[in-house]
């Protein structure tokens, strides 16, 4: 059963390669996106329905972070669709933003590490193709970088397969591992191959040592692939991770996991610190990405209590921000031709373009964390865990990290309306006449940004209504 | 449910009046101020009426709210201001719509922190009054508007977001975010300074404590009359009213053992406050600089920690959300006349504005702390209540009282009485809006002045309960 969802995301994309070799690129498009929207409503139907049987032997367990892989993937896919439909690499990047997308699943799905390995290197070819497709010499630079250290990562994973196997008989099953985890003779070498795959998935988490592949991939892929490549790229090896960290979480070797922690400060304070040197916003947004996944492993040395419901619901949540994020380079792109994809390109946008720019207000205000926005939910529960959980420090450079970031996320605020006025001045032309055409229409893009944005209000404002529990079905 | 409409009647008029700003856009003001006078009426029914208050043991509302005497004379103040504020930028053009929806939505956020029951809800509420003061001072402030708005959020956030690590560890302990339920005996042992820590770090950048105060200076100069308004007038009262809320009955044992670094901080803060002032060229910075001195004494008055001394803080906190808003709204009437606050360039104003100079001189007056007026029995209280705690060093804060006079005298003396340069001689005298946004806090002023019992009677009860806490009462 949890396969059918995921299969569904790679048919889409498999049609989509079919008729864009006819050169159907619209059909292409949809077809890749309406795959992804299916595969994303049967697992997230799975994922959330009470009673799914747990099958005796299974490598895939349809999770809500899974399921939200598929969904993220299908938002990238449909809010761009009118700008990959009118680009000739466009088809391209559909079809492989939604095998992206589904083998994301398959690693956040992955309870098996055999599975989450294929399913890992599936999704960094993918990505590899993202990167690569801008053909230009920067692109392709970056999409060496991506290899490379992917590779690197790849050498990781093997030699944590080669240790895990020597020690479980040939199951490589999360449940084999944590079966022989609790016996104390064992418990060291397994913790040894599982902090192996970890380094492997911080890779492709983008986590502090292993993230420079990051910058440039998130500036050089076109910002539709990043929006899939930043959410569900992001949502599924956080997600892994954690699995991973619940099977031998409880058991002398949990003692390896306050290495994560090291990963997590090191991630939030160098992640922040670079972001605030950066010009241009999806430069910006890579860095930034590098603390908010540092802030996702804060929750992972408790995984086995607490942050088991924590880190799950911020990724999703930061996954949704994010895709917003790009979503809204992708709407901004569409309208204005003349935007060099800079912070500074941003100043007057609330007067240009107000309703876009009130969507950035609340994705800016999500990613630092502020209440009424989803973002908040997933911080006070991964710093809560971490605070309960005697990583008080951990949770006190959380915070603090999240100060340092809103002077960069506010910075592009500051941008788009305090420095409203400068623009009318500055030599830069108001374009006054575009103002009544845009505010009319629109493109999907830009659509899709105050849905999204709206999406994320109201994933702020509902569980002060309902009660937390309105959440933890996200777990 | 008055207290829930307490909430949403303003959030409700700052999204109507973002809708008719759209169609309208002169009668967003209109609209705005009918929704603050409004609240306002509601307040004051929810204040002498306490049968509306009462929330049914069932709660049928879906968040927990509360009002008792700790938050009814903050949510007195704070309907009283909200109204004002609009008054204060009636003239406001430059979209004026987003402006007043903006003032709103902070009325509404205010509100809600001194209201809220539950931990979650009061931090949520704390950090959503940023928002609205992040692009208020951002866009409508003068100058380096800009700068000062970002420091703002930036130095706010540090605070509350420490705050929200404290919050977080007393949620996630003892799984309990009703703020009533909650005593010290509910948190573990041994996270009591933890906890009392991590609370303050929020509170003290918000009142600000002394070493603390920087953003202040900047905050309520860059910001828009309206704006200072708020900021002095209420938003500082955030976090003398989370000290008394939480940080002190939370952890009474932390909170004693810090009263004597508390009431060092808060005597500083007054003399250095009053120094300070003295010192200032600009009109505006010399009022954002006695703010610190004033809350100085609200620090005192929470380290001493006696209920008279604590009804004093809450004295003061009111008082000084009269007199400071009063005074930002006069120095905004006057700049909007003069295009400068410089108070070299000013002198004599008595003469072409009579009345604007009346009621500089009363604001003045009051900011000294003259009998009769507000600031006169908190201030008295904590000197005397001062005297018991820690004795002979109340003449520092007696000397930091005789400051308070120089400064101000000497502000009075430079910009109503002298000289009149030339240019400003034919001024106009306030106008009928400007004149009847001064109203609200003259009365208030006098009010409290010669009845300061009609609060203090009020917080009394949880003035003794949480002396008690403290183990003074």
């Amino acid at each position: 059963m949890p396969f059918i969802p995921l299969a569904l995301g790679f048919l889409g994309g498999a049609v989509a390669l079919i008729l864009g070799a006819w050169g159907h690129r619209h059909c292409a498009v949809i077809a890749s996106a309406s795959g992804l929207g299916l595969g994303a409503v049967g697992g997230a139907w799975l994922a959330l329905s009470a009673h799914t049987p747990l099958v005796p032997g299974a490598v895939v367990v349809m999770t809500p972070a899974a399921a939200s892989c598929l969904v993220l993937g299908a938002i990238a896919l449909t809010a761009c669709s009118a700008t990959l439909a009118a680009t000739p690499a466009g088809p391209r990047i559909a079809i492989l933003g939604a095998f992206a997308a589904s083998s994301a699943a398959l690693v956040a799905a992955a309870v098996d590490v055999g599975v989450l390995f294929v399913a890992v290197e599936t999704l960094a070819l993918c990505g590899l193709g993202l990167v690569a497709i801008a053909d230009t010499d920067h692109a392709r630079e970056a999409a060496m970088k991506w290899f490379i250290q992917g590779s690197v990562a790849t050498v990781f994973f093997i030699i944590g397969i080669g240790v895990l196997l020597s020690r479980t008989d040939g199951s490589l099953s999360y449940a084999a591992i944590a079966l022989r985890a609790s016996a104390p003779s064992a418990a060291g070498p397994l913790a040894v191959g599982v902090v192996l795959v970890l380094v492997a998935l911080a890779f492709k988490a983008g986590a502090f040592p292993f993230h420079s592949w990051m910058p440039d991939a998130f500036e050089m892929a076109p910002p539709a692939a990043v929006a899939v490549l930043a959410s569900a790229g992001k949502v599924a090896p956080v997600a892994a991770a954690l699995g991973l960290a619940v099977s031998i979480a409880g058991t002398a070797s949990a003692r390896v996991l306050p290495i994560v922690a090291f990963v997590s400060v090191a991630s939030i304070v160098f992640g922040n610190l670079v972001a605030l040197r950066q010009r241009t916003l999806a430069r910006m947004l890579a860095y930034s990405a590098i603390a908010q996944v540092g802030y996702a492993l804060a929750a992972i040395p408790l995984a086995g209590g607490s942050g088991g419901a924590a880190v799950p619901i911020f990724v999703m949540l930061y996954g949704v921000t994010s895709v917003a994020s790009f979503v809204f380079i992708v709407a901004l792109r569409e309208c204005d031709d003349e935007w060099d994809g800079s912070i500074a390109g941003l100043t007057g946008l609330s007067r240009r373009r107000p309703a876009l720019a009130a969507s950035l207000v609340v994705i800016m205000l999500s990613l630092t964390g502020i209440p009424l926005t989803a973002g908040f939910w997933g911080k006070f529960l991964v710093f809560g865990a971490a605070a309960t959980g005697g990583y008080l420090w951990l949770a006190i450079a959380g915070v603090l990290g999240s100060v340092v970031s809103f002077g960069y996320y506010g910075n592009v605020l500051r941008r788009a309306y305090l420095d409203a006025d400068a623009d009318d001045r500055s030599g830069r032309p108001t374009r006054i006449s575009d103002g009544d055409t845009e505010s009319s229409g629109g493109g999907v893009a830009a659509a899709a940004t105050v849905v999204l944005a709206l999406a994320l209000l109201v994933a702020g404002i509902a569980p002060l209504i309902t009660g937390l529990g309105a959440l933890l079905p996200l777990r | 449910m008055t207290l829930t409409a307490l909430i949403a009647l303003p959030l409700m008029g700052a999204g109507l009046v973002l809708i008719v700003g759209r169609v309208r856009p002169s009668s967003a003001r209109v609209l705005a101020l009918a929704t603050a006078s409004g609240s306002l009426l509601l307040t004051v029914l929810a204040v002498t009426l306490p049968a509306a208050i009462s929330t049914p043991a069932s709660a049928a509302v879906p968040w927990l709210l509360r009002a008792d005497g700790l938050s009814l004379p903050l949510i007195g103040l704070t309907g009283i201001l909200g109204v004002v504020a609009i008054l204060a930028s009636w003239g406001e053009t430059r979209r004026a719509a987003s402006h007043f929806a903006l003032l709103l939505a902070l009325q509404s956020a205010v509100t809600t922190v001194f209201l809220a029951d539950d931990l979650i809800l009061f931090y949520v509420a704390w950090e959503a009054v940023l928002i609205p003061m992040f692009f208020l001072i951002g866009v409508w402030g003068h100058e380096n508007r800009r700068q000062a708005a970002m420091k703002f959020f930036i130095y706010t956030f540090a605070g509350s977001a420490l705050m929200l690590v404290g919050l977080l560890v007393v949620v996630f302990t003892t799984g309990e975010v009703r703020m009533s339920a909650l005593t010290a005996a509910s948190l573990a042992p041994g996270t009591h300074d933890l906890v009392f820590w991590l609370l303050v770090a929020g509170f003290a950048v918000k009142v600000p404590v002394f070493p603390l105060h920087t953003w202040l200076p900047d905050a309520h100069v860059e910001a828009p009359v309206a704006g200072s308004i708020m900021l002095a007038g209420v938003l500082l009262k955030m976090g003398g009213y989370g000290l008394l809320r939480l940080a002190l009955p939370l952890a009474p044992e932390a909170a004693r053992a810090a009263a004597p670094l508390f009431a060092t901080l808060g005597i500083i803060g007054i003399v250095y406050g009053a120094f300070v002032a003295l010192a200032q060229t600009d009109l505006k910075r010399l009022v954002a600089y006695s703010s610190v001195a004033h809350m100085g004494f609200v620090v005192l008055a929470i380290a001493i920690g006696t209920p008279l001394a604590l009804t004093a803080a809450m004295l003061g906190m009111i008082a000084h959300g009269l007199t400071a808003p009063l005074l930002f709204l006069l120095v905004g009437q006057l700049q909007d006349r003069t295009h400068t606050r410089e108070l070299a360039r000013l002198g004599g104003l008595m003469r072409p504005l009579p009345g604007w100079g009346t009621v500089f001189v009363f604001a003045s007056l009051a900011s000294m702390g003259l009998p009769g007026l507000a600031g006169f029995p908190g201030e008295l209280v904590t000197v005397l209540e001062g005297y018991g705690a820690f004795g002979w060093w109340m003449v520092a804060v007696a000397g930091g009282i005789v400051l308070a006079g120089a400064y101000t005298l000497r502000a009075v003396r430079l910009v109503a009485f002298g000289p009149l340069p030339a240019e400003w001689a034919a001024l106009p005298d306030l106008t009928f809006p400007e004149a009847l946004a001064t109203v609200p806090l003259v009365l208030g002023i006098v009010v409290l002045g010669v009845w300061p019992s009609l609060v203090a009677d009020t917080v009394a009860p949880v003035a003794s309960s949480i002396a008690h806490a403290l183990g003074v009462g």
